[in-house]
C-alpha cells in the first residue's frame, strides 16, 4: 500500500535504495512511495488467488510471481509490485536485472479502501503501459466482487465485474477461469 | 472537487440542508462532501465539451444540462454532481422533484489532480447504478488526453483512451463525434 511520497530521484538511484532497503517502496513520476502492510484479509486474498492460479497454470508455459517481483512499466519508467502477476512464456528482465520484470501477461492487485481508487486510476494507467499486459484483475477485500480488464487487440479494454459467490471470472489469457467462491471462502465471514 | 466529508445523514436531511446552500455538496454512503471550485481549466473544458454537445444536439431531444444539475443514483441513493450530462428523450425526476435527475444517457467529469483516482474509482461505481447510463467520458485537464466508457448490453463496458488533437470520441449514445482539438481549443495557460 502506497503512502506519503519522499523526494524526486532517478531510476538508478531508486533501484540503488530500494535493493538495499528493508521494506519495498513503488517508483512513479520520479517520487519514492514507501509501502505499507495491508491488512491480514488483504494477504489471505493475495495468497488465495497466487494458489489458484499456481494450481491452474503448473507444468504449462506460464509462472506466478508474488507481490516481491518489482514490474518496471516501459513509457514512464515507474516501479510497481503488483500483488500477483503472472508472465506467460519467458520472463523478459529489464537490462539484464534478475529481479525488475517487463512483461506480465496478467496482473492481479488486492483493493484496499486507501488504494481502491488509485488502483483504478494511475495504477491502471501505469498498468497499460506494459504492451504484454493482456489482463487487470482488482479484488475487493471488503465484499465478493471482482473487477475485470480485459485488452482487446484494438487497444480498447473490456471492463467485466463479477459478484458474489457463483460469479467465474474468465481469464482468456491464460486459459483459466476461477469462482469467486474458492478464493472468497470463509474470508468475509 | 470533494473536500472533508462532515457527518452521515439521511437523503432528506442532505437535500433539506443542500436546497438552502450556498455551495454544492455531493452525498455519497450518508456522508456531505462539500465542493470546491476547480481550476480555471477545469472551467473552461466543462463549458467547451457543454458547448459542443448542445451544437451537436440541437433539435435532437437530448438536453445538456451543466453541473447544477444533480443526478441521484438508484443503488445507493448517492447524489453527485457531473460537470456535463445529457438526458435524451424525457428527463425521469426522483419522486417528482424539479431538481433531482435520475436518467442520464453521456455523463462527463473533467479530472482533476485530486478527483482524477477517485472518478475512475469510486465515482464510476456511482455512475455504474444508473440504469440509463451508457457512456462516461473521463476529460483530463492536464494533457489532451480522454478516457471513455461505453456501456454494452451484456453489462460489461468497453474502455477505450483518446491522445492528440486529431483523436475523436465517437459518443454512439448520442450519435456524436468529438474531435479533441475542438474541446481542448482555447485553454488558459
Amino acid at each position: 500500500m502506497a503512502t506519503q511520497p519522499t523526494t524526486k530521484v532517478t531510476e538508478e538511484e531508486y533501484l540503488r535504495l530500494e535493493r538495499a532497503a528493508e521494506y519495498k517502496s513503488e517508483f512513479v513520476g520520479g517520487e519514492i512511495f514507501a509501502m505499507s502492510g495491508g491488512s491480514l484479509r488483504h494477504s489471505r486474498l493475495g495468497v488465495r488467488w497466487a494458489t489458484q492460479l499456481e494450481n491452474k497454470l503448473a507444468y504449462g508455459p506460464c509462472s506466478v510471481y508474488s507481490s516481491d517481483a518489482k514490474v518496471r512499466t516501459p513509457s514512464s519508467g515507474s516501479y510497481v509490485y503488483p500483488d500477483v502477476s503472472v508472465v506467460c512464456g519467458e520472463a523478459a528482465t529489464y537490462a539484464g536485472s534478475d529481479d525488475i520484470l517487463t512483461n506480465p501477461t496478467l496482473v492481479v492487485e488486492v483493493l484496499s479502501p486507501s488504494t481502491s481508487n488509485y488502483d483504478r486510476g494511475k495504477k491502471f494507467e501505469l498498468y497499460r503501459e506494459i504492451p504484454s499486459l493482456k489482463e487487470y484483475v482488482l479484488v475487493h477485500s471488503d465484499a465478493v466482487h471482482v473487477e475485470h480488464f480485459a485488452r482487446q487487440p484494438d487497444s480498447s479494454w473490456i471492463f467485466r465485474e463479477y459478484v458474489g459467490g457463483d460469479s467465474v471470472v474468465m481469464l482468456a489469457s491464460i486459459d483459466c477461469s476461477v469462482k469467486l467462491q474458492t478464493v472468497y471462502a470463509k474470508l468475509l465471514d | 472537487m470533494a473536500t472533508q466529508p462532515v457527518t452521515k445523514i439521511t437523503e432528506e436531511e442532505y437535500l433539506r440542508l443542500e436546497r438552502a446552500a450556498e455551495y454544492k455538496s455531493e452525498f455519497v454512503g450518508g456522508e456531505i462532501f462539500a465542493m470546491s471550485g476547480g481550476s480555471l481549466t477545469h472551467a473552461v473544458l466543462s463549458v467547451n465539451w457543454s458547448g459542443e454537445l448542445r451544437n451537436k444536439l440541437r433539435g435532437r431531444h437530448c438536453i445538456v444540462c451543466s453541473s447544477d444539475a444533480r443526478v441521484r443514483t438508484s443503488n445507493t441513493g448517492s447524489y453527485v454532481y457531473p460537470d456535463v450530462s445529457v438526458v435524451c428523450g424525457k428527463p425521469v425526476m426522483h419522486q417528482g422533484s424539479n431538481d433531482i435527475l435520475t436518467n442520464p444517457t453521456v455523463v462527463v467529469e473533467v479530472l482533476s489532480p485530486s478527483t482524477s483516482d477517485h472518478d475512475r474509482g469510486e465515482k464510476f461505481d456511482l455512475y455504474r447504478e444508473i440504469p440509463s447510463l451508457i457512456e462516461y467520458v473521463l476529460v483530463h485537464a492536464d494533457a489532451v488526453h480522454v478516457d471513455h466508457f461505453a456501456r454494452q448490453s451484456d453489462g460489461s463496458w468497453i474502455f477505450r483512451e483518446y491522445h492528440g488533437d486529431d483523436s475523436i470520441i465517437a459518443l454512439a449514445s448520442i450519435s456524436c463525434n468529438v474531435r479533441l482539438g475542438d474541446v481542448y481549443a482555447d485553454l488558459p495557460e
